[in-house]
């Protein structure tokens, strides 16, 4: 498959949370899939290409440290925006003074990964090719549509692309022959459901929100992330 | 590092290991799903017919030969909050069971007595089999509340929590299977039906993200109690008590799918490490417990905890030092299989309270064996001239040389020092700047400070810093200190030590940041002091030690980093040490002549 592209990613900080522990927030101890889309697309991303994460390579010792933060305790109720739409008028602010919380995270530090990425084509009429060649003209040049994070906004990294004839960098763990990760998130799929929370914005259509998850294997550096199919992973 | 770790999948699925271990061990006494360890005070011993023989005192007696609650595995209440009228089955306290309490609100009391019988007749048809629940129903029918009153130890028992026995019979009612077995079947299905009722929300099946399994999911999760600092009710590390940490539109724990039995199994694991004094220590505001897969590794707790607060007490110093020794010696000569396990997963899992949840400050896992070597790594590089003999430093002990008072060092620190030391990476920077700091404040360089400053040197700055004195350390700061610590020597054997303020007091920091601008002014000072200095043999030999020292410095730094200044306190360290140890050896020479 020519579709595929490697890319250097890195960071001082980065939060992958665990669903169980994403209140007072502790990350994985790697990059998750979901995450890794992420900053590919924030790099290169059509509607016309959906974008499947193969591998994760894992450079750097894994690290953590913590901090806390303020953050806002409430979400503006979804009725109060549609009252204020239909009267034309309505209080929609949010003060964080009033309503702060205070949250603790405990993060990685000093992270490093490369991620192996491809992509299928949804519009069968389109040409494959050009977004290789887009993909990898825009990473070359750093060009990116939003800044890519590792997990959280907060914590931007840089990347590199890895050219097909270039060496990959060495992992620390390069001599590891196996280290189980547990369950890790691999990304949340949406499927349409009536009575679903999550409500696509153009055609008031609902969907549920699916998280699945792959049992993650760190061998020798790297994890080999299933593709996000019914048999690999579990919902 | 080329062997398989077997340790992820977080804390979670970790505290369930351990969990499924103790369940395993009969003599764990772990609860099983459905029940829970309480304090139980008293047993109310009655007749196969119901009638009532005594209330027999089962408390157990503490060190000081107090009595104290027994610990026992009682059918799960769930928990009581408020005013609500919630009776426990087979087990209460004295208010609900015998309908009387310390509390002097008799119609209340009236109330949960009615309460409590009709639960367990509810359960009479069903346990008809079982003798002595048989007892217990005719019993409470027949009962009284008036009668507690009359009762020979009523003021002991008096709102205490009692349960069940039949004379003459071992055990206690609610120990036997027949009557497990009813509860366990009434708690499964009368939860979910609560569940229904309250939310109009039915219990919800899905892909536990521990397991892997789909099962039935746990709404909300058992609190967890023990964390210092957090709620006394017990507080939560899987809570979603405010909307802003819903997602997707799942509410509650729906958000963190985990199964009703796992949540039941890492809360009930966490809690009981939480009340045992063996698993748990305080680190600044973090309350750390630690364990291990392995039963053979268990000792290795004990160390860890003396490491992690010093010894516990003065009474049982002479035996955990003296364990501690042990343990040390063999791990030095490499025998760690001799005493442990060293290649069991070891974890350390540190909380800290955020209001009603808890948060995970740190979280580490390991072998045994690395723990152990990074463990000696750092106390290694913490050795020093002048701390023989004297117990480990603890990484309490630590923290205190950081600030004034124990309540003026910061809470992060102590949880950032314990994850250096444990992960084996860099100490924290603050560490290091905060001890410099005190040592700038008061002009005191102790043993502790040193060793601290010496152990970031050698890790964080990769220099070489030596246990004792080096007279031929190539580091410019280094020599510097050395020099400070003799110029002071002579002011102060000059003057007999009756100087109010010595060098030291005026100039220690600013040497050690600026040597430019203050050594030219010391020297110029040391001549005077040395002109005082007798009898000149002393005098010469002062000036043989300057000649050295300065043949080995070429010139004044106008600045030092921080970490040469480090470098700096630790020559000083060194040659007052050196003084000392010189100074002793003499007189002892004079003593035996």
């Amino acid at each position: 498959m020519a579709k595929g592209i490697r890319l250097h990613v890195w960071a001082e900080y980065a939060l992958f949370s665990r669903p169980e522990m994403k209140v007072e927030r502790v990350s994985y101890d790697v990059i998750t899939p979901s995450a890794a889309r992420g900053v590919i697309e924030a790099i290169h991303w059509k509607p016309a290409i959906r974008w499947r994460i193969n591998r994760i390579h894992v450079l750097n010792e894994i690290r953590f440290t913590s901090l806390r933060r303020n953050e806002v305790a409430s979400k503006i109720p979804r009725a109060n925006v549609a009252k204020a739409m239909k009267a034309g008028r309505g209080a929609l602010a949010q003060f964080i003074e009033e309503d702060r919380q205070q949250r603790a995270a405990t993060i990685l530090r000093d992270v490093a990964y490369v991620i192996e990425a491809s992509f299928d084509i949804v519009d069968p009429q389109d040409h494959p090719g050009k977004h290789l060649d887009q993909f990898n003209r825009r990473a070359r040049a750093g060009n990116c549509f939003h800044r890519p994070y590792l997990g959280t906004r907060e914590f931007p990294c840089h990347f590199a692309l890895i050219e097909p004839d270039e060496e990959l960098p060495t992992s620390f763990y390069t001599k590891e022959s196996s280290r189980d990760l547990g369950w890790m998130l691999h990304d949340i799929d949406f499927v349409a459901d009536e009575k679903g929370g999550v409500i696509a914005s153009h055609n008031d259509q609902r969907f549920r929100a699916e998280p699945r998850f792959f049992r993650a294997t760190l061998k020798h550096g790297v994890i080999d992330v299933p593709a996000l199919t019914p048999e690999e992973v579990v919902a | 590092m080329s062997t398989t770790t077997a340790s992820g999948g977080g804390p979670l699925a970790a505290l369930i290991r351990y969990y499924d271990r103790l369940r395993e061990d009969s003599k764990s006494g772990i609860a099983e799903y459905g029940f829970s360890q309480e304090k139980v005070h008293f047993a109310i011993v009655l007749e196969t017919d119901g009638s009532f023989v005594a209330l027999e005192d089962v408390r157990e007696t503490n060190e000081k030969g107090k009595p104290i609650f027994r610990p026992l595995i009682v059918p799960d209440g769930g928990g009581r909050s408020g005013t609500s009228v919630q009776p426990n089955f087979c087990w209460d306290n004295t208010g609900y069971a015998l309908g009387r309490d310390n509390k002097g609100k008799p119609a209340r009391s009236k109330e949960l007595f009615e309460a409590f019988r009709d639960l367990h007749l509810s359960f009479r048809d069903e346990l008809e089999g079982d003798k002595g629940f048989a007892a217990v129903c005719s019993f409470l029918e027949a009962w009284k509340p008036a009668q507690a009153e009359k009762l020979p130890n009523w003021e002991d028992a008096a709102g205490m929590n009692v349960v069940f026995k039949l004379r003459g019979k071992p055990g206690y009612v609610h120990q036997s299977a027949v009557v497990r077995k009813a509860w366990l079947k009434r708690a499964t299905t009368s939860k979910a039906d609560a569940v229904e009722e309250k939310d109009n929300e039915p219990p919800q099946r899905g892909f536990s993200l521990i397991s892997g399994q789909v099962d039935e999911l746990a709404r909300l999760h058992p609190l967890i109690g023990g964390v210092a600092g957090a709620n006394t009710m017990g507080a939560a590390i899987v809570s979603f008590n405010l909307d802003a940490f819903e997602s997707y539109g799942k509410s509650q724990s729906y958000n963190a799918p985990v199964s009703v039995q796992e949540a039941f199994r890492y809360t009930t694991a966490l809690n009981r490490l939480l009340s045992d004094d063996s698993h748990r220590e305080r680190i600044g505001d973090a309350t750390v417990v630690f364990w291990t897969d392995s039963p053979a590794a268990e000792e290795t707790c004990l160390w860890f905890k003396s490491l992690l607060a010093g010894a516990p007490q003065a009474t049982e110093d002479a035996q955990t030092v003296d364990q501690l020794r042990n343990f040390l010696q063999a791990t030095r000569d490499g025998r760690l299989s001799d005493v442990s396990d060293p290649q069991a997963p070891f974890y350390i899992l540190g909380l800290s309270p955020n209001a009603s949840r808890l948060n995970v400050r740190f979280w580490l896992v390991a072998t045994v064996q690395q723990f152990v070597d990074r463990l000696l790594r750092h106390d290694r590089e913490l050795e020093i001239v002048g701390r023989e003999g004297e117990p480990p430093l603890s990484i309490r002990r630590i923290l205190w040389e950081t600030a004034r008072e124990p309540k003026d060092i910061p809470p992060q620190l102590a949880g950032e020092v314990a994850r250096s030391i444990f992960g084996g990476w860099p100490y924290p920077q603050f560490l290091f700047n905060a001890i410099v700091r005190r040592i700038r404040a008061d002009s005191e360089l102790n043993p502790r400070r040193a060793a601290v400053i010496k152990a970031f040197l050698i890790r964080n700055s990769q220099l070489e810093v030596p246990v004792s004195l080096d007279p031929q350390h190539t580091d410019q700061a280094y020599q510097l200190g050395r020099l400070f610590a003799a110029l002071e020597k002579t002011q102060e054997d000059s003057t007999d030590g009756k100087l109010n303020a010595t060098i030291k007091d005026r100039y220690f920091s600013a040497a050690g940041a600026t040597p430019a601008s203050v050594f030219p002014l010391l020297l110029k000072l040391h001549r005077h002091h040395l002109a005082k200095l007798d009898p000149p043999g002393r005098r010469i030999n002062r000036e043989k030690l300057m000649t050295e020292i300065m043949s080995n410095i070429r010139h004044f730094p106008a600045f030092m980093s921080l970490e040469k200044q480090g470098l700096f306190y630790i020559a000083y360290y060194h040659q007052r040490q050196e003084f000392f140890t010189k100074k002793e050896t003499t007189s002892q020479e004079t003593n035996n002549e």
